[in-house]
Formats: structure tokens, C-alpha cells, sequence
């Protein structure tokens, strides 16, 4: 039946000559097994990506535990398959499979990719293709799985919107729940898969492609979207869970080793800081806070029940927690206690001081990473990211002192109205950090610098900004890495092509689907990876769709242009968006909106009061 | 709440260091455990650890970490009758309670048979071991007994085996197996008996043996019976 022993004699015998087999055979600390005829609905999760990157990816680890809470749902997961594996599994006609029950993806009720950036997207045709199922939503009948997709990337839909039956935007937490319950009743009433998806469509957050139209202009910028479906329904908003639920802490403990193999905490979701190319700051709004106590039961009881001395506590701006400072006590005694590891992703400058650094100092110090993005000052208050230059020494000077002796240094390129002038603000400013790394620390401290190339993203006040084309981008490049080198500072750039592609389907539209096939076919997968990244699958991908990828990447944006995305509605007003735009031509900064509304849209939209939601009072 | 520890720093744990107790504890891996390289299993007996809130005693030095000694490296997607792990335990718990709370903590296809408490100065595992058994249980489309002892008696004809290492260094497998034979008592599960040295610098692998004979890796799973000093 569904094949499970097929493919587990497959495995008892062919593992031993794939790589790091344990990528494929479940078996972790804490795993959850339901017997298959026990519940109504099945899901599988889905991380387009190997083993080792999706283990910890929170969406799935917040989904595996909602769903296998219900009596009438089970959820296992899949990665993908690795090159060899891949071969491997078409060679001998084995089906992609859970890890937990060894069952052919096909045979689930719904198959949930969590997708949070686009690099993934030929790995989910590589799965669907890998679990028998068809890989275009029109093909699928009766029998297929519902495919549904969420993540930061679902809030422009439309280069997968040939693939994906449904699109959650959002918070997931309730939004689950509530499609359970309707596949649950679907199933009983043997409603077509088809009407299912009808019925799914009135969850709030959801967005189905195909009850969409879109019409063209001539010069192929969008006419019109309308949904043909519902047609009073012509946007889809954003879900919000308006009061976090409590962390989850009943985590699977990983046989091998993965990236992040930490226990992970998220202490607060969103952002109000308004970094204008920050695409998380901005969809993630409003800010919700969990409370010091609970984040506390968390990691004790995640302790206990995982044994994982590791933690990290997540957010977008870790130091703009409220009670930072009562926080980063408590875990320093947390981890004298119990021997524990802590590590604090995003911390901020503007909101750190000598206190917090002082209360950090763990007994293992690994890198301190700073990320001005900018050279200059007047760059940081285009992209409003504020950091006077003074504070920026100040701080590295106080970690120098603490005994940090790695620092990493995050920068983009690419910016609007950036001039040479700013690249050589980075220079100067790698120059400066060293400068204070080396006197306080001698020959021990290390300087990284890592550079990446601004991809503007949907629903940002970038959105209207092109990308920068090769030559620009290779100028900027050449000039940094020729001083930096000379300084003996180890600096990352990534592949321009690459960049590229991201950049084409970040603000991509539903032509682009033909693309993803085609680069598909033609062998694109693990995009993601250097040593995987082929631009020529993509080149030819264009060639044979007759798809211009400037339109979509190097074009300037007219300021009245209607997006691919813009019936996906983040609850921030385009108008707001827009305004925030012209500021930074202006190089006007704007305040974090703590201190006062600044109207982007998401209080009226959601009627709720901002200060209210992030202190969890609702 | 259950999670008490007696907290002390990790500086005074040192002066503490001749209160620990090792102990030995022997246990069986297999699947799915069996895919979790010798490196990774050091992870998971310190979290299993963790979870059954035993404190395992730290190493002395710069970079202080727990003080857990694997024995003979088992090779990935071998599984293993009786292998053995020595940790240093910093709690004054009996050796049943150790081994009740241990049991519940444990990833699926490891399972313990015995602990037992060792002399504190004892040699490790690694360098008192000289020699390890093994069973390879062939695929049924290759166990045919008299093709299965041809092969063996063309391996042991052979004056050597010039064998490559991971890292490419060429080595003579022959004089590593010190005895082979096929052993069919069961046969429903006949298997090729192996006995092979694993002392360092002096360790042969099993699956080495088989390929050597010919068989392709996919062809047969192996099960380390016990290594012996």
C-alpha cells in the first residue's frame, strides 16, 4: 500500500552510497508518527532545500507541531533530495517521500512549501516533479494533493502562480487550522478538489492565482487585476495573528548536523523601524512582542525536552525588545544555570549600548556582526538606517574592549543616488574598524566583510528602484575588493547572474512561470547554491519564452505603475510606501514609529492600535 | 521543578575533577541511528545526556567541552551489536538510575545494554582494542554459498591488497583481516563472518573487504559484533 515498503527496501539498501544519508530517514528525538488511518487529513511540509538548511526553518517547525496538536491531522516533512539522491530516486522509480512514514508525497491531502526566498522555486518543481505530481496547478485532478505555498515570497505570488493551487500571505498559525477543518470536511462529503479550493479561498489570507485575470498594457506593464472568482474580492489581505501564541518548544532534535542546530526562540515578530529596503520590516508589520516570562518557560522547557545547549533568540531587531535588558539578565543566568550557549542574531546599533554588550559577554565569543549597509552617512539616511559613523566606532570599540575579535561588517551596493563617494565610504570605514580591532586587540582580530547587491523587493519603498546593471555593479565591485584586499580583510561578494535572477523574479509577474518551467527543464536546481547556479538554464530559459529580463530587473519603475503584487495587500497603503520613497530622495530620515504614527496603513487597515498589539495587550 | 542541577562553575568543576566517575556504557546501534557519523554520535550523547538532566563532567583546558570518548569509530551505515562510549559523569547518581533516565532520552535505534563503572585512569577504548568482529549479511541476490566462498578463497590468496583511504593514501588491506569465512548455521541468514585489526594506523574496514572481493557497496549491510582487546 502507497508503496511505503517499495521505498524502504530502496532506502535499507541504496543509503549507504548516497551522501550524509541521515538527510533521508527521519528518526530525530521528539519526531511524530500518527498511524496513517487514524486521522482525516494528512500534510506534508515542504522545505524546497536540503535536510541540513530546512531542519530549523520555523514555518515548519510551527506548522508540524499545530498540525500534529490535532486528533484529526497528522503533518510529516520533506526536504529536497540532494543531487545524488535526485539521481538516484529517478533511476530506480522511487517517489519523493515523508520522512516520517516513508509515504509518496502524492498520496497527502496537501503538500505545504514553506518558500522564504526565490532562489527555491525551481526546487519546487523539482519536488512535485520528484512526488509524481503534476507540476502545473491546471493539470492536477481529483486525486493530487493541494499545493499551497506561504512564506516571505508569497507576497508576490505571481512567478509561481502556475504552480501553486493556494498562496497563504501571512501568518500562518490560524490560517492552518481553519484549512484543515475544511479539507476535513470536504473529504467526508467527497467534495471535488477543485470546489475545495473554491472553499479555501474565503479564508482570510488566502489567495488562489487562479480565480485571477490580469490585463496588459501594450508596453506590457499590468492593465488591470481582477479576480473573475469573487469579483468584490480584488485584494487579498495580509493575515495577522494579533496576539502570539506561545513559543514552540517541543522541538525535533536533528541526528546530523544542520545548519542552525539551535534551539530558536522568536521573541518578537516584525519590525517598526522602516529600513526602506528591508522587505520583512515591512510585511511583517505590526510588531507583537512576547512576554519575558514565556519566552523564558520556552527555552527552559526546550532545554529539557531537547537536550540542545544551543539558543538563539530571533526577531528582526533584537535589541528593540522592550525589556532587552531584563531579557539578556535572565538568559545570562539561564546559561551559568544550565550551561547553555546563547546567540543574538540582529542586533542593532542605534539601540545598544555598553549595558547590553556588557550583559552579553558569554564565555565563548564567536563573530560580532554589525551591519551599517551603507558607507556614509548620508547613503544610511537615504535607506533610512540612521547610524551616525561616531556611534558606529563607539560600539565596535566597546566590543573590541568586551574581547570580541571577529567582526563582521554587513554592506550593499546598488542603492539609489549612490555615487562613488559612498563606495569609498566603505573603505573608509573598514579601514577605521580595523584600525580599532587591530590597536585593541592585536593580531587576533579578524575583519569580514561581506557585500551583497541591493535586490529591490516587493512591497518596500524601494519597489520602484531599478536594479543595478553588470557594468555598475563589476565597477563597484573591482574598486572595493582591490583597496579592501590590499587592507588584508577578507570580503564575501556574491555572483552578479545570481543576484540577477533573484532580482527577476522578486518583482516578477505570472509570465515568468514559463520561465521557472523552462530554466527547470533545462536543469536549473539549488539555485541557491554556488556550485549549483547555471545562468546559462535561465539565458536559454528567456530565449525560449521570448521574456525580456530587464523588463522585470535593470528597468526604472514609473511612479504610477501597478504591480504584479499589488492586489496583495500587506495592510501599508502603496500611498505610504510611496511617500516614504520621495523621502529618500529627499534624504529625509523617518522615525521608527514607535515614537509616533507615521499612518502607514496597518492600524486603520486592521483596526487595531500598534502599542497595544506589540505588548500583547490586543 | 525536575530540571535541578547542582551549579557550580566551570573553574571549580576542575578542582572537582578527581570526584567524577566514568562510566562505560555498552549499547547497540541501529536503524536509523546507523546513518549518524561517529562525529555527529558525540552530539548525541551530550544532549541525550542533557535530557535525562545527568551532568556529564568537562574536559580541563582552553575551550572546556564534555568529556565523552566514543570508542572504535563505527563506519557510517554500519550497525552495531555491542560498542561502547565512556563518559565522565559529575553526578552522584547510581548506575541504574543513570541508565532508566538515560533509556527514555535516546534517538530511535540506540538502545543500551549495560553500564558499568570504569577506573578513572583506565586507557581509553581506542588504544586498548586491537581487533573487531563482524557479520556481513549479503543481499539475497548475491548469496549463493559456493560463489560466496570462491571469492573468499580468492581474497585470501591474494599476497596483498592494495587498498586507496579516504584521503587517497594507498594501503595493504591484506594483513588487516585476520579471519573470513561464510557462515551459513542459519539459513535463513547466512553472513560472511569477518575478523579484522582496529588499532590505529592499523584499522580495516569491513566494507573495504567486501568491495576488494568484488561486491558493489550496495550489495550487502554490515553489523559490528564487538571489538576486543
Amino acid at each position: 500500500m502507497r508503496e511505503i515498503k517499495r521505498i524502504k527496501e530502496f532506502l535499507d539498501r541504496n543509503l549507504i552510497a548516497v551522501q550524509k544519508p541521515g538527510r533521508y530517514v527521519g528518526g530525530e528525538f521528539n519526531q511524530i508518527i500518527k498511524k496513517w488511518d487514524s486521522v482525516d487529513v494528512h500534510a506534508a511540509l515542504a522545505f524546497p532545500d536540503i535536510y541540513d538548511i530546512g531542519f530549523s526553518n520555523l514555518g515548519i517547525v510551527i506548522l508540524y507541531e499545530i498540525i500534529n496538536k490535532r486528533d484529526d491531522s497528522l503533518a510529516e516533512r520533506v526536504y529536497a533530495p540532494w543531487i545524488d539522491m535526485d539521481k538516484l530516486l529517478r533511476d530506480n522509480d522511487i517517489p519523493l517521500f515523508s520522512l516520517e512514514s516513508k509515504i509518496s508525497i502524492q498520496y497527502f491531502d496537501l503538500i505545504g512549501f514553506s518558500i522564504p526566498y526565490e532562489t527555491l522555486y525551481t526546487n519546487v518543481l523539482n519536488m512535485l516533479d520528484l512526488g509524481h505530481i503534476p507540476i502545473w496547478a491546471s493539470d492536477r485532478n481529483n486525486s493530487d494533493p493541494i499545493v499551497i505555498a506561504g512564506g516571505h515570497t508569497a507576497f508576490n505570488p505571481e512567478p509561481m502562480h502556475a504552480f501553486i493551487d493556494a498562496f497563504v500571505i501571512g501568518d500562518g498559525e490560524e490560517v492552518i487550522e481553519e484549512i484543515l477543518d475544511i479539507i476535513k470536511n470536504c473529504k467526508v462529503k467527497e467534495i471535488e478538489r477543485q470546489e475545495v479550493i473554491n472553499l479555501i479561498s474565503t479564508i482570510e489570507g488566502v489567495y488562489i492565482p487562479s480565480h485571477f485575470n490580469i490585463e496588459y498594457n501594450q508596453n506590457k506593464t499590468i492593465k488591470k487585476i481582477f479576480n473573475r472568482y469573487s469579483p468584490e474580492k480584488n485584494t487579498i489581505t495580509k493575515r495577522i495573528v494579533k496576539k502570539l501564541p506561545s513559543p514552540v518548544f517541543n522541538l525535533l532534535v536533528p541526528n546530523i548536523k544542520v545548519v542552525h542546530d539551535r534551539i530558536s526562540v522568536e521573541i518578537m515578530r516584525g519590525c517598526s523601524r522602516g529600513c526602506r529596503f528591508c522587505q520583512a520590516g515591512m510585511i511583517m508589520r505590526p510588531v507583537r512582542e512576547r512576554n519575558l516570562g514565556g519566552i523564558l518557560t520556552a527555552i527552559r522547557k526546550a532545554v529539557k525536552i531537547t537536550g540542545v545547549g544551543e539558543i538563539s533568540l530571533l526577531s528582526l531587531s533584537t535589541t528593540d525588545y522592550s525589556k532587552i535588558k531584563d531579557l539578556l539578565k535572565e538568559v545570562m543566568i539561564l546559561s551559568k544555570e544550565y550551561d547553555l550557549n546563547f546567540s543574538l542574531p540582529s542586533l542593532r546599533i542605534e539601540s545598544f549600548n555598553n549595558d547590553v554588550i556588557c550583559e552579553i559577554k558569554g564565555k565563548r565569543k564567536g563573530n560580532f556582526t554589525i551591519a551599517p549597509e551603507a558607507g556614509t552617512e548620508k547613503l544610511r539616511s537615504i535607506i533610512n538606517k540612521p547610524i551616525p559613523e561616531q556611534a558606529l566606532l563607539d560600539t565596535v570599540q566597546e566590543i573590541c574592549n568586551s574581547g570580541w575579535n571577529n567582526i563582521k561588517l554587513y554592506f550593499m551596493i546598488g542603492f539609489p543616488q549612490e555615487t562613488m563617494l559612498d563606495i569609498e565610504g566603505i573603505v573608509d570605514l573598514c579601514k577605521e574598524v580595523n584600525y580599532l580591532g587591530k590597536k585593541s586587540n592585536k593580531s587576533r582580530f579578524k575583519l569580514h566583510v561581506s557585500i551583497n547587491t541591493l535586490i529591490p523587493k516587493a512591497h518596500t519603498p524601494f519597489q520602484w528602484v531599478n536594479f543595478n546593471d553588470n557594468d555598475q555593479v563589476m565597477k563597484k565591485y573591482d574598486f572595493l575588493i582591490m583597496r579592501l584586499k590590499k587592507m588584508g580583510i577578507k570580503t564575501d561578494f556574491p555572483d552578479y547572474k545570481s543576484s540577477f535572477i533573484e532580482s527577476l523574479l522578486s518583482r516578477g509577474d505570472r509570465q515568468l512561470s514559463q520561465v521557472i518551467y523552462n530554466a527547470w527543464k533545462n536543469g536549473a536546481k539549488f539555485d541557491a547554491w554556488h556550485e549549483c547556479f547555471n545562468y546559462t538554464f535561465w539565458e536559454n530559459a528567456f530565449q525560449d519564452s521570448s521574456i525580456d529580463p530587464y523588463f522585470y530587473t535593470t528597468r526604472s519603475r514609473d511612479k504610477n505603475e501597478i504591480f504584479p503584487w499589488d492586489h496583495i495587500n500587506t495592510g501599508i497603503n502603496k500611498e505610504f510606501l510611496l511617500m516614504e520613497y520621495d523621502r529618500s530622495e529627499n534624504s529625509e530620515i523617518t522615525l521608527d514609529c514607535r515614537e509616533k504614527c507615521l499612518g502607514c496603513g496597518i492600524q486603520t487597515n486592521y483596526h487595531i492600535n500598534c502599542s497595544k498589539v506589540r505588548s500583547g495587550l490586543v | 521543578m525536575e530540571f535541578k542541577r547542582i551549579i557550580i562553575s566551570t573553574a571549580a568543576r576542575f578542582d572537582l575533577a578527581w570526584f567524577n566517575v566514568r562510566i562505560r556504557i555498552s549499547y547497540n546501534k541501529g536503524s536509523p541511528i546507523r546513518f549518524t557519523s561517529t562525529l555527529d554520535m558525540q552530539r548525541i550523547w551530550e544532549r541525550s545526556f542533557r535530557r535525562a538532566s545527568i551532568n556529564v563532567a568537562y574536559s580541563k583546558g582552553f575551550h572546556p567541552h564534555s568529556r565523552i570518548q566514543l570508542g572504535i569509530p563505527l563506519p557510517l551505515g554500519f550497525t552495531g551489536l555491542d560498542e561502547k562510549v565512556d563518559i565522565w559523569i559529575d553526578d552522584s547518581l547510581s548506575l541504574k538510575v543513570i541508565s532508566d533516565r538515560l533509556e527514555k532520552n535516546l534517538p530511535e535505534g540506540l538502545e543500551i545494554s549495560s553500564i558499568e563503572e570504569i577506573n578513572i585512569s583506565e586507557k581509553s577504548l581506542i588504544l586498548q582494542i586491537k581487533y573487531s568482529d563482524y557479520r556481513v549479511y549479503l543481499r539475497n541476490d548475491n548469496s549463493s554459498p559456493q560463489k560466496v566462498k570462491n571469492r573468499i578463497n580468492n581474497l585470501l590468496n591474494e599476497k596483498e591488497i592494495i587498498r586507496e583511504k579516504r584521503n587517497g593514501k594507498k594501503y595493504d588491506l591484506r594483513p588487516l583481516i585476520l579471519a573470513i569465512k561464510f557462515n551459513t548455521e542459519n539459513q535463513n541468514k547466512p553472513f560472511v563472518f569477518l575478523r579484522l585489526l582496529s588499532q590505529p594506523s592499523k584499522t580495516g574496514r569491513a566494507d573495504d573487504v567486501m568491495l576488494s572481493m568484488g561486491y558493489s557497496i550496495t550489495d550487502f549491510l554490515i553489523e559490528r559484533t564487538g571489538s576486543f582487546t
